[in-house]
């Protein structure tokens, strides 16, 4: 792949950072503080969009290499499947920013001003984390989004929200500690840690040693993924402003982490070896487990939001079993996936801060009757809903498909099957939720939809959903993105060149 | 330049020390600015000495034109060039902060005119013993700058008053046992050698290797040199020293004062007695004892509810990684250990003064006085967070740098000192992370009212900023400071270490 050296990756990372300040210096404004906020994202998309030809013509903006640590600069580079994530994330940053703004002010929350500052931070560390060039860089900019995102979690200050804050914390600092770890071992062991397609640990040491960088590393990238049993904290975090959970699902922590896990998997170890040390089986077992197990869990739970928390663990396990199996066809599928969880998820949540913030209601018990009462929002969640139980011409489609194709591909029978009860258990969850709220009498007739900024945006992902079902390969071109992730992967495992992509 | 500057450099401070006070006395007003600006020429000269040596090569300095092995030789190469800026870099902050006067932790007595020249004075004589420590090339000599920089801390620790001398005439035992051993050590080394040149000290000591006195010697040296450094178990002094010392004076001892030592024991540890088996054996129970300490100090700070002693704790942790990376000795190691010394000082510092300065606006010390704080003084907790997400290991601060080339140093060295010390620098970011994240906790996201140990209603508080100026302001440049040395400092790096580059060649030029 040839490199363009250019400064479009820093400015697609900096821009967040850089409006950090403005943001809380114009407290007092907050038409310019908000502006400041708008301004950044569009920058931001700008970058993103700006780098999409060179990549669409098989070549990579990367960033000028700032000596960090011996061997290790700090640097971005736009490779395929960061710019897929890059741009996925400039996306739905301006459509969660106007969605905040409506959000803040209809229900009068307060430190507003941290807030956006403390969301333009977290964006830009997610940014940089999906421009990572190099362990190091990943590194940094993970660890900037676990403390970026803490303000946002514990936004209402009490005792109980503190709590669930310093869980997340727990989690995320010390999978952050034993990241760093691995990766000064990794460093040590392969000079530069430069994310190559296909890996490039294999030989660097004995097979033990790489079995425990590898658990250590899935510990650091895992936990913020949420994959069982390190995804206690995801749960708990829904005590944040519902924008929030939304960012932190679609885009910034939880998608990092499933992110990491890709990286990991093609670009850290690849998959030839992870075949070679046996990983690739016991990261899909686990990634199967989660999927089952947090389906279940999402079944009996009646708090709106955390049964959409509990779909999210099931569904980036999907990214990760892509990872595990390693197959051109289900990396593709993984990384898509990326895209198709962040629209369908993000439009899951607007619609659930929109039932809160027009009738102060949690629980999915006591949605009866809303259904007809604030129809635009709720036929977005039926979009939401049905695409991520798989529905065709939803990308949720297109990413389980080419996951079945690509186990197959490996001999996975077994997969195919777990999709089919999985998207299931998916129905099971969803459907009862749009039944309560469309054919249930409801009990009050004052309620409305809300503002427009609320209402707008969960409309718009779930048309931006169902655009990249129909045209996944339109406009960002997000499946050409991830074919040629999962390609570059592919061209260096030897193994895997038989089967999958045409 | 090069043949000023180093005279320069130590004299300065040591003339200054007696000169300010004298001028407290005849001119009242001109006190702050005469220390000020000398603490400013003192900074200069070092950086000039840092840039030089790192242009030209090192620097060797004969006191009064004697040369040596006969006369004091300074030296000034990459290391103790560094160390030179840090000293007197945060001895600018802590001359700024002394315009705070005396805070309420302890009893002192009201702030006079003379009695602020004498402490200013005292902190001029603090900072010429460290500079000397750091630039000697005398073994005896390093003995005379020791007990320098001990006086002058003892009566700024003591200047307290109230618990503050109980603390001062603590720290006074075990810096006289100390500096007593070391004297013992260097003895041992004079009657074994008949010198007390560093140089000429390594070129002679293969020759009585065999002699068993030369074990006593090195055991003496380094233990005494450890007690000053508070390497575990030897910190007993440290957190009650750190924690009743007047804030502007414990902003700077906290900061470089234990740092100093540990230099000194890497130069003659790692250099001079580099050679021998004893030496080789003290430093890998040296870095047994980094380990231990790294985790005894990081499970102690997390006990504390004060947060001072929380800081001083935290101290002792990280001196223990200070030694660890001493102990290793390697290239990276070193580099690491260094790197932790610029990173610790420059945030230790800044909390230092931060949470001095708070005990005193906020009427106490424990950690619900915090909650609120981040709202009332955004800026200055900013700062603070700053620092204290350093000491976690946080990237981009320079904590993470540090950390990640000691981890690296523990791979490269490998074996169960290695897999031990990776795991000890692992965990204490850990313990680090629940002791300061508490901490930031309650001061952005708690109000007085509901923190689980608040103290007194705020309308009691007294009024007033969170921070005076004279501390606001070395808090916010500090933490400046802590944010950018890891990203820049890349660069600098390999000046600072020529002589362990090559791994073998520990000695930088041979005696005259």
């Amino acid at each position: 792949m040839t490199e363009i050296v250019s400064l479009r990756p820093l400015l697609a990372v900096g821009a967040g950072l850089a409006v950090v300040l403005p943001i809380l210096l114009s407290g007092r404004r907050p038409a310019l503080r908000e502006a400041w906020t708008f301004a950044a994202g569009a920058v931001q998309l700008g970058a993103a969009v700006s780098m999409l030809p060179a990549a669409f013509a098989g070549a990579a903006h990367a960033s000028p290499a700032l000596p960090l640590l011996p061997g290790m600069p700090l640097q971005f580079r736009a490779d395929p499947l960061g710019l897929l994530f890059l741009t996925l994330s400039s996306i739905l940053w301006l459509a969660t920013s106007s969605y905040s703004v409506g959000y803040l002010r209809s229900l009068g929350l307060r430190h507003q001003t941290g807030y956006f500052a403390a969301f333009a931070a977290a964006v830009s560390a997610a940014a940089g984390v999906a421009l990572a060039a190099n362990l190091v860089t990943f590194l940094i900019c993970y660890e900037v989004l676990t403390l970026a995102t803490w303000p946002l979690v514990v936004h209402k200050r009490t005792s109980g929200v503190l709590g669930s804050g310093r869980s997340y914390l727990a989690y995320t600092l010390i999978a952050g500690q034993l990241l760093l770890g691995a990766v000064v071992w990794a460093g040590a062991l392969a000079p530069g840690a430069q994310f190559t397609p296909g890996g490039f640990l294999a030989g660097a040491a004995s097979d033990g040693v790489l079995r425990v960088l590898f658990v250590l590393l899935l510990i650091g990238v895992g936990s913020k993924a949420a994959v069982f049993p390190l995804h206690g904290w995801l749960p708990a975090a829904m005590v944040a402003p519902t924008p929030v959970s939304a960012l932190l699902h679609a885009v910034a922590v939880v998608k990092a982490g499933a992110f990491g896990v890709l990286r990991l998997t093609g670009w850290v170890f690849g998959p030839d070896l992870m075949h070679d040390l046996g990983l690739s089986l016991p990261l899909a077992a686990l990634a199967a487990g989660t999927i089952l197990m947090a389906s279940l869990r999402a079944l009996g739970e009646d708090h709106f939001k955390r049964r959409l928390a509990y779909s999210t663990v099931s569904q980036l396990s999907y990214i990760v079993l892509g990872g595990a199996i390693g197959t051109p066809l289900a990396l593709a599928g993984a990384a898509f996936h990326i895209v198709a969880h962040g629209f369908l998820k993000i439009t899951l949540f607007f619609c659930a801060g929109s039932v809160y913030a027009a009738t102060g209601r949690e629980h999915i018990s006591q949605l009866s009757g809303l259904g007809r009462a604030m129809p635009f929002t709720f036929a977005a969640f039926a979009v939401g809903a049905l695409g991520m139980a798989g529905m065709p011409l939803l990308p949720g489609f297109i990413s389980k498909w080419n996951l079945a194709l690509g186990a197959l591909d490996d001999h996975q029978l077994w997969v195919v099957a777990l999709l089919v009860v999985s998207g299931l258990l998916n129905l099971a969850y969803y459907l009862p939720i749009l039944r309560i709220a469309v054919f249930e009498p409801g009990d009050d007739r004052r309620v409305r939809e809300p503002s427009a900024w609320l209402v707008a945006p969960p409309v718009f992902a779930a048309l931006a959903a169902i655009v990249v079902g129909v045209a996944p390969d339109a406009g960002a071109r997000f499946w050409f993105l991830a074919e040629s992730a999962a390609r570059s992967v592919a061209a260096h495992a030897p193994q895997f060149l038989t089967g999958g992509l045409p | 330049m090069r043949d000023v500057l180093p005279g320069l450099l130590v004299a300065l401070p040591l003339v200054g020390a007696a000169l300010v006070p004298l001028l407290a006395a005849l001119f009242r007003r001109t006190t702050r600015g005469a220390a000020l600006a000398l603490h400013a020429a003192i900074f200069a000269a070092a950086l000039g000495l840092f840039g030089s040596s790192a242009a030209d090569g090192p620097i060797r300095y004969a006191v009064g034109g004697w040369p040596g092995p006969w006369g004091i030789e300074l030296w000034f190469d990459g290391l103790s060039t560094l160390i030179a800026v840090l000293v007197a870099g945060m001895a600018c902050f802590a001359s700024f902060a002394q315009t705070f006067g005396a805070d309420r932790n302890g009893a002192a007595p009201a702030s006079t005119p003379l009695r602020e020249g004498l402490l200013r004075g005292a902190l001029l004589l603090l900072v010429g013993g460290l500079l000397g420590i750091v630039a000697t090339r005398d073994v005896f000599n390093l003995f005379v700058f020791l007990e320098i920089s001990s006086l002058a801390a003892y009566t700024l620790v003591a200047s307290g008053g109230g618990r503050a001398s109980v603390a001062a005439f603590r720290y006074l035992l075990a810096g006289t046992a100390a500096g007593s051993l070391y004297l013992f050590g260097v003895g041992f080394l004079y009657a074994l050698t008949g010198t007390l040149n560093m140089d000429d000290l390594a070129a002679r000591l293969p020759s009585v290797e065999a002699d068993a006195a030369l074990t006593v010697a090195v055991v003496l040296i380094a233990v005494g040199l450890s007690i000053k450094a508070a390497l575990f178990p030897l910190h007993g002094w440290l957190p009650d020293t750190y924690v009743y010392t007047p804030t502007p004076a414990a902003g700077f001892i906290a900061a470089v004062m234990a740092k100093v030592s540990a230099y000194a024991l890497l130069r003659l540890l790692g250099e001079v007695l580099a050679g021998t088996t004893a030496g080789a054996v003290v430093l890998e129970i040296t870095l047994w004892l980094g380990i231990l300490g790294v985790l005894v100090g990081g499970i102690l700070a997390v006990a504390q509810r004060a947060v001072t002693r929380m800081l001083a704790w935290s101290s002792i942790s990280a001196m223990g990684m200070i030694l660890i990376g001493v102990g290793m000795g390697s290239a990276l190691a070193i580099t690491g250990a260094l790197f932790h010394m610029a990173a610790h000082a420059l945030a230790k510092g800044c909390l230092f003064f931060g949470a001095g300065g708070i005990r005193t606006s906020e009427d106490g010390d424990e950690l619900g006085r915090w909650a609120g704080l981040g709202s009332r003084a955004p800026w200055t907790l900013a700062a603070l967070t700053v620092a204290a997400l350093s000491m976690i290991g946080i990237p981009p601060t320079a904590g993470f740098f540090s950390k990640y080339y000691l981890l690296s140093a523990s791979i490269e060295a490998g074996g169960p000192a290695g897999i031990a010390a990776f795991a000890a620098i692992i965990l204490s970011s850990l313990l680090a992370t629940v002791y300061f994240l508490r901490v930031l906790e309650a001061a952005w996201f708690r109000t007085p009212g509901d923190a689980p140990d608040a103290a007194g209603d705020p309308a009691s508080r007294p009024p007033g900023p969170v921070l005076p100026r004279p501390l606001a302001v070395p808090v916010v440049g500090l933490a400046v400071l802590v944010l950018l040395t890891g990203i820049f400092a890349r660069p600098f790096e390999r000046h600072v270490l020529p002589d362990w580059e090559s791994g073998t060649a520990r000695i930088s030029a041979p005696a005259p």
